[in-house]
């Protein structure tokens, strides 16, 4: 992160050092204090001096350079003042001046730099958003998305053509984990997460459907519910109704599960988890016929393991 | 050139990887096992709820017999023993083998004894409920038969010969029954 950190501010000096003293804007002394304080590396005085500016000089508010020097003193204040820090309220100031910069960069002199910082942000946004996720931080998880909401944005204006599916895969997946995993800490009260956990891996599995992770979750999700919905939620002392209605849930839920794990076992044929989750399915819908071949398969696999050991 | 994704990619990866194996060390088919246990139990306790019994049998205990499954056994001696049927309290009984079989309120015969189902039969009262789990209720010979049918448990009523032996099939089982007959 060192090495990222020093490039960085390689690129701020030359692209500052390009660009701050190169204009032909109507003169307007409040902003060459605001240079003076920026060249100083007083930042925080610098920011509370952009209004000053924006009041004695209005026009300021439509310049790209103006614009562009307030992107940096922001981007200053996040990087040397708040510590890169994920709360910094820098960040978001930056990256509006940087955009609002480009927009009324007509003659496309700040453009170039302006492009490269958001890149950059928007590499901070999605770091921020996975490490959320890194460390299951379930309270900070509405912020992973904004983060991520907020990376696209600013990443396709600094690359149009970037083609996010990747990275948008590792975000759905993590999210989809994240849901799961509150869901699974409080079955009873978080109902709702679960849908949530659902259509984040549906998303991640739309951009590619032949992944391992997504189509296991989802296959070992929906047969845990299957069995979680009658021997969890199913009184035992239920009326008749009620069994036969909960056992149509069940059933239902079996049913989902089997197309996603079946898909992961074309991908790993000698995972046993997979061979033992899909004989578990077939047994809660009595297939017995699909229910021993499946536990024959992992019997075979069971013995071959055991040999090669 | 530097890339800071690829560290996350990484540890991503390495996340994915570490959780997985925890969903492999757990075993579905115990899970798989104890829901239909579950479910039958209900259905027997149900049953018991909703046959209504001649008025001879309808004091002291109400007992409940079960022939070859210990789990399901387990299960309703722990979930509904001493719970009322009607005035009487409910208890549970186990048979190892079909000689073993007393007098009993209602009978549950699994469906891996069903080659000793003539012994059991020949040793039945007028006052026992014969509950099975087969193909067909005629091959059985009782008056309640579970069976699956599209992937879910149902039961057969056998009402006619309920009513032989004067027990009284309640509305919400003939409703709720696969077939009668």
């Amino acid at each position: 992160m060192k090495l990222y950190s020093n490039i960085i501010s390689f690129l701020f000096f030359v692209i500052m050092s390009s660009t701050c003293f190169s204009q032909n804007t109507s003169y307007c002394p409040e902003q060459m204090l605001l240079i003076q304080k920026y060249k100083s590396k007083n930042y925080l005085n610098a920011s509370q001096y952009i209004d000053t500016v924006l009041i004695q000089c209005p026009d300021k508010s439509s310049d790209a350079y103006f614009l562009h020097l307030c992107g940096f003193i922001n981007f200053n204040i996040y990087r040397e003042i708040d510590g890169k820090s994920s709360s910094s309220s820098a960040r978001p100031a930056a990256c509006d001046y940087f955009i609002k910069s480009v927009n009324y960069d007509n003659k496309n002199q700040f453009t170039e730099k302006n492009l490269q910082a958001l890149n950059s942000f928007s590499i901070s946004y999605i770091n921020d958003a996975l490490m959320i996720m890194q460390k299951m931080e379930f309270k900070k998880q509405s912020k992973a998305l904004d983060y991520y909401n907020t990376f696209k944005k600013l990443k396709s204006i600094a690359e149009p053509n970037y083609d996010f599916s990747n990275i948008s895969i590792d975000f759905f997946n993590g999210m989809g984990r994240m849901y799961k995993m509150r869901y699974e800490n409080d079955k009873i009260n978080s109902k709702n997460l679960l849908d949530s956990s659902i259509n984040y891996f549906n998303k991640s599995l739309a951009l590619n459907p032949n992944q391992y992770t997504p189509n296991y979750d989802l296959g070992i999700l929906y047969h845990n519910l299957g069995v979680d919905i009658i021997l969890e939620e199913l009184d035992i002392d239920a009326d008749l109704e009620m069994v036969i209605l909960m056992q149509e849930q069940a059933v239902d839920y079996f049913s989902k599960s089997l197309p996603y794990l079946e898909k992961v076992y074309q991908m790993k044929p000698e995972e046993t988890s997979i061979v033992q989750g899909i004989a578990a399915v077939y047994y809660s819908l009595n297939d017995m016929e699909k229910h021993v071949e499946y536990m024959n398969i992992l019997k075979g696999l069971e013995s071959k393991n055991s040999g090669d050991n | 050139m530097y890339n800071p994704f690829k560290i996350f990619i990484l540890l991503f990866l390495t996340f994915f990887i570490s959780v997985n194996c925890l969903h492999a060390q757990q075993s579905p088919s115990s899970a798989a096992k104890a829901l239909k246990v579950k479910m039958k139990s209900m259905f027997i306790y149900q049953f018991a709820k909703n046959v209504y019994w001649p008025k001879a049998y309808t004091t002291g205990d109400f007992t409940i017999g079960i022939y070859g499954s210990k789990d399901l056994y387990n299960l309703l001696n722990t979930s509904f023993k001493d719970k009322m049927n009607g005035s009487q309290k409910i208890k549970f009984a186990f048979y190892e083998s079909a000689s073993d079989i007393s007098d009993c309120h209602l009978l549950f015969v699994s469906g891996e004894e069903k080659e000793s189902m003539a012994t059991v039969q020949k040793g039945l009262n007028d006052k026992t409920l014969l509950v099975t789990e087969g193909e067909d209720l005629a091959t059985t010979g009782s008056m309640i038969n579970f069976v699956y049918v599209q992937n879910r448990l149902k039961f057969q009523i056998n009402k006619s010969k309920a009513e032989k032996k004067d027990f009284t099939i309640g509305q919400t089982l003939t409703k709720l029954a696969y077939s009668t007959i």
